[in-house]
């Protein structure tokens, strides 16, 4: 049995597809890999999961991009605050990138079956936030541990709150927050939303999950169920991916039905923090926090699409 | 060899008060200070929510142990009013005995947390290693451990602990 | 499985401490399970990893000081000069004041031991029963779990979030959805006060604003610490943990600095007598993470769920039969531990009951609440027996008029959910 916790809520359409992606499994590999998945944030957060898979009580998790850098700092990449600008340049970045962090994660122990992408996460407030004004006085929720989004925030004046992402809808209760970032997608699935009323129309940063199981437990299982357990959960997160970028749209709609505003960022507001994001993480490529080899690589990247599609990088 | 323990334990529990107090001053002054800064200066410190909630883990343990002291934890003694006077105190000290074997083998699992941590590096408040404010759980689990054996070596008679109500 | 928890059972009947009774079973979970024994440690370590216990040692610390201070004095003169009038007022003060005292003090037994020394000799002097006097200072001492920011109201909210199952609920939820069904308590307890002392008033004559208005001026600094908390929460201006260190400061201020009620000598052994408290709970909390880890692990929750809704039909039958267990439950374990051990269980069968999660939470601390009260283990009736010198058989007397008034309270809890969801 490969025992895999999430913080995904049960119920949520992830979980049905992971549940249904182990019965397959199952009965492909004659009931000789079992997969079980504890949701909700049972097992605790990201950093319990990590703890419970090294002492071998889980054997893999599903964990966003900001959670695999803590065991991998590369992870960090596609995370990086206003890397690309819009969908189709994250999209080419990641085909050319992908296979070469999921092979990082490998050398690190971790079995990965691919990215998914959660969409662009925006600004969602209790007050309106059309610009770094907006924001004086607010409690900004960074997800802790994520140093480059706390640095940003404090580049542009304003004092984040750090806490673990299964602790925000918590927060957003009581208070100890009341501006986050995420995807609508995001939004819906962990009821953030009934407590927010403003998005802010500005993708800030690309949210990835990843699938992780410990590299010791799969590879005991023989080389046929390796493969049919990557052929199935790859699947699945190779549908999980595509369909992202949909079901965003579809969330926005659903949270806009729900009576949230969408807020038009101020003039002049992206080019500003952008501005702010490229400095504080060429400081941190500088310190050698993060690899600046690969974040060079993505530059490249994102610089050569510019070139062939002047129109769609326009945003 | 009496003297040492005697002495040993008297600086312990000095210690351990002294630790209270000062957990407890420093949580109060960060978490206003906090609120403070935050609705006044429009500032913060990165680390300052996280620190708190270590102070938490803290404040637990050395409480605990504090409580140990005198055996004050909560429990349940129905049965033990009942039980016949000459039975009491042996049954005291066997129930003493397995409360510190329980807490000892806590302490030496929570040992082994606190090294794998080590060993994968993780750390705490952005660059200190999360070991050195792990550790308070071994070495907590380890002193309530102790606690429990001088209780069952000593044990407190019975009217002693129902003076240490809440 | 059944041996197992038959043994820890007995245990916890010998008196083992209930937090290496708790690590026992989790310790041995675990090893059934043949999973490495360091996710206890883990597991107890994810108290540094819950925001919101930060409420805990600061309310904490906050109400010991109140208690220590001369603040329950300052609250018994006002709300005697402003209700003592009524026929049984001297009753309906103790109720008053006990239940704003242990909203603050977590029904710990604090309450009894800082305000039955105040009340009980009043009561008696002003003429009312000794067996009255006895019980309702008994049963005053748990009066107002259900009032922000009672200990036992927080951390069922904890652990409830922690479980993550049915509608999110929150804290500030809790603190709203207590209100009423604490009011009701406070309500039939005085009305059954004022009918059995009737004749027991104090001329109207002796009202006067003018003793209100020094009532008021001596009360004056703790006056505020209502709006504080419930204020700064419900308004959303402060989290509760927020709401928890301004209170503690507050506090601290005006009975330390301004008042200088509590010397500066003597606050180390508040500090210490405070944070023994948090300690004894906040380790069984810890713990029972464990513990519940090792249930959620086997799978346990879904058995027990299953098992409940084969053999219990109706929502009806459901709430009555839990009604049962929780007071049963109440008998025998304290307040704290039988919230991190018992809640996990029972949150996911009830929710599939469609019971709401926060309903849940009042209908269980009501039911403990009796508990404080109920032979043969009420935490209250012991610390009554001692405080007042006492046999413990007379103070079953006592109590038991309350006791069967709480029961009513209970059971309208239960039945009328919208006692405690309305204000949601
Ligand atoms: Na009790
Ligand atoms: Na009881």
């Amino acid at each position: 049995t490969i025992k895999i916790a999430t913080v995904a809520p049960e119920g949520s359409s992830w979980m049905q597809k992971m549940r249904a992606g182990a019965v397959e499994i199952k009965t492909r590999t004659a009931g000789r890999v079992l997969l079980k998945f504890y949701g909700g944030g049972v097992m605790g957060n990201e950093k319990s999961v990590f703890r419970k898979m090294r002492v071998g009580q889980l054997q893999g998790g599903a964990f966003t991009g900001g959670g695999l850098s803590k065991m991998v700092p590369d992870m960090m990449l596609y995370g990086l605050p206003l890397l690309t600008r819009s969908v189709g340049e994250m999209n080419y970045v990641r085909q050319q990138m992908d296979n070469q962090l999921i092979q990082r994660l490998d050398q690190s122990g971790y079995v990965c079956f691919g990215f998914a992408s959660g969409g662009f996460a925006n600004l969602m407030s209790q007050q309106p936030v059309a610009s770094v004004e907006d924001l004086k006085g607010k409690k900004v929720w960074v997800p802790e541990g994520d140093t480059i989004s706390y640095e940003v925030m404090e580049g542009l004046g304003v004092a984040p709150v750090t806490l673990p992402l299964s602790d925000v809808l918590t927060g957003l209760q009581t208070g100890l927050v009341d501006v986050v970032a995420t995807s609508p997608l995001g939004a819906l699935a962990f009821q953030w939303y009934t407590r927010v009323g403003y998005i802010t129309d500005m993708p800030l940063v690309y949210i990835t999950g990843a699938l992780v199981v410990d590299k010791r437990t799969f590879s005991r299982l023989s080389a046929d169920d390796q493969q049919i357990v990557h052929e199935v959960l790859g699947q699945i997160y190779h549908e999980i991916d595509q369909e992202t970028t949909v079901d965003n749209e579809q969330a926005l709609q659903t949270l806009l039905d729900q009576g949230l505003k969408l807020v038009p960022p101020a003039d002049g507001e992206f080019s500003r923090w952008n501005k702010v994001a490229t400095q504080v993480i060429d400081a941190v490529a500088e310190r050698g926090t993060f690899p600046a080899a690969l974040y060079d690589q993505a530059r490249q990247h994102i610089k050569d699409y510019r070139q062939h599609q002047p129109l769609a990088s326009a945003q | 060899m009496k003297m040492i323990v005697t002495w040993l334990s008297t600086g312990l529990r000095r210690l351990e008060n002294t630790l209270l107090a000062l957990l407890l001053t420093v949580m109060v002054i960060l978490a206003v200070g906090q609120i403070v800064q935050r609705n006044l200066f429009d500032s913060g410190f990165v680390w300052t929510d996280e620190f708190l909630r270590i102070l938490v883990l803290w404040l637990t343990v050395i409480g605990a142990l504090v409580a140990s002291r005198t055996d004050q934890h909560i429990r349940m003694d129905v049965l033990v009013r009942f039980v016949p006077e000459r039975v009491q105190l042996p049954l005291r000290r066997i129930i003493f005995a397995l409360t510190a074997a329980v807490c000892g083998t806590l302490a030496w699992h929570g040992y082994h947390f606190v090294r794998i941590e080590a060993e994968f590096g993780s750390v705490l408040l952005g660059q200190y290693p999360s070991w050195w404010f792990q550790s308070v759980i071994p070495v907590g689990f380890a002193l309530i451990s102790w606690r429990y054996i001088l209780l069952m070596i000593d044990p407190p008679s019975a009217d002693s602990a129902a003076q240490d109500l809440p | 499985m059944i041996t197992a928890t038959l043994v820890l059972g007995l245990l916890a009947l010998l008196g083992m401490p209930l937090f290496a009774v708790i690590a026992t079973g989790a310790l041995w979970g675990f090893y059934q399970a043949d999973i490495d024994l360091a996710v206890v440690a883990i597991e107890f370590y994810r108290i540094a990893e819950m925001p919101v216990l930060l409420a805990i040692p600061l309310f904490t610390f906050a109400g010991y000081l109140l208690s220590e201070s001369q603040a329950p004095g300052r609250l018994v003169n006002l709300t005697q000069a402003l209700i003592g009038w009524m026929p049984g007022g001297l009753a309906l003060v103790s109720l008053a004041v006990c239940a704003f005292f242990t909203a603050f003090t977590g029904a710990s037994g604090v309450t009894i031991i800082a305000l039955g020394a105040l009340l009980y000799p009043a009561l008696r002097q002003a003429d009312y029963a000794e067996n009255y006097s006895l019980g309702l200072v008994t049963t005053s001492g748990s009066l107002g779990l259900l009032f922000a920011p009672s200990l036992p109201l927080i951390l069922y909210g904890i652990v409830a979030q922690q479980l993550n199952i049915g509608p999110a609920i929150s804290i500030d939820q809790l603190f709203l959805a207590g209100i009423f069904p604490g009011l009701l308590m406070l309500l039939l307890l005085g009305g059954w006060s004022c009918w059995k002392n009737r004749s027991i008033r104090q001329p109207l004559s002796e009202f006067s604003w003018k003793k209100v208005g020094i009532a008021i001026r001596q009360a004056i600094w703790e006056l505020p610490l209502p709006f504080v908390v419930l204020g700064g929460i419900y308004s959303g201006y402060f989290a509760v943990s927020e709401a928890a260190a301004v209170t503690a400061a507050y506090v601290f201020l005006v009975e330390v600095v301004i008042l200088r009620e509590i010397s500066w000598k003597k606050l180390p052994e508040v500090m210490h007598r405070s944070m023994v408290l948090v300690g004894g709970i906040l380790i069984i909390l810890g713990l029972s993470l464990a513990s519940t880890n090792v249930m959620i692990d086997s799978g346990m929750p879904e058995r027990l769920f299953n098992f409940v809704q084969q053999t219990v039909n109706s929502k009806l039958t459901f709430l009555l039969l839990l009604n049962l267990f929780l007071l049963c439950l109440g008998a025998l374990l304290d307040i704290f531990s039988a919230l991190v051990l018992v809640v996990p269980l029972i949150l996911p069968v009830a929710v599939g009951y469609g019971i709401h999660p926060v309903h849940l939470g009042i209908i269980f601390l009501a039911n403990m609440q009796i508990g404080y009260l109920t032979p043969p283990v009420g935490m209250n009736l012991f610390i009554a027996s001692y405080r007042f010198e006492r046999p413990i058989t007379q103070l079953y007397r006592a109590t038991w008029p309350f006791l069967v008034l709480l029961l009513i309270c209970v059971a309208l809890i239960t039945y009328f959910p919208q006692l405690s969801m309305v204000l949601l």
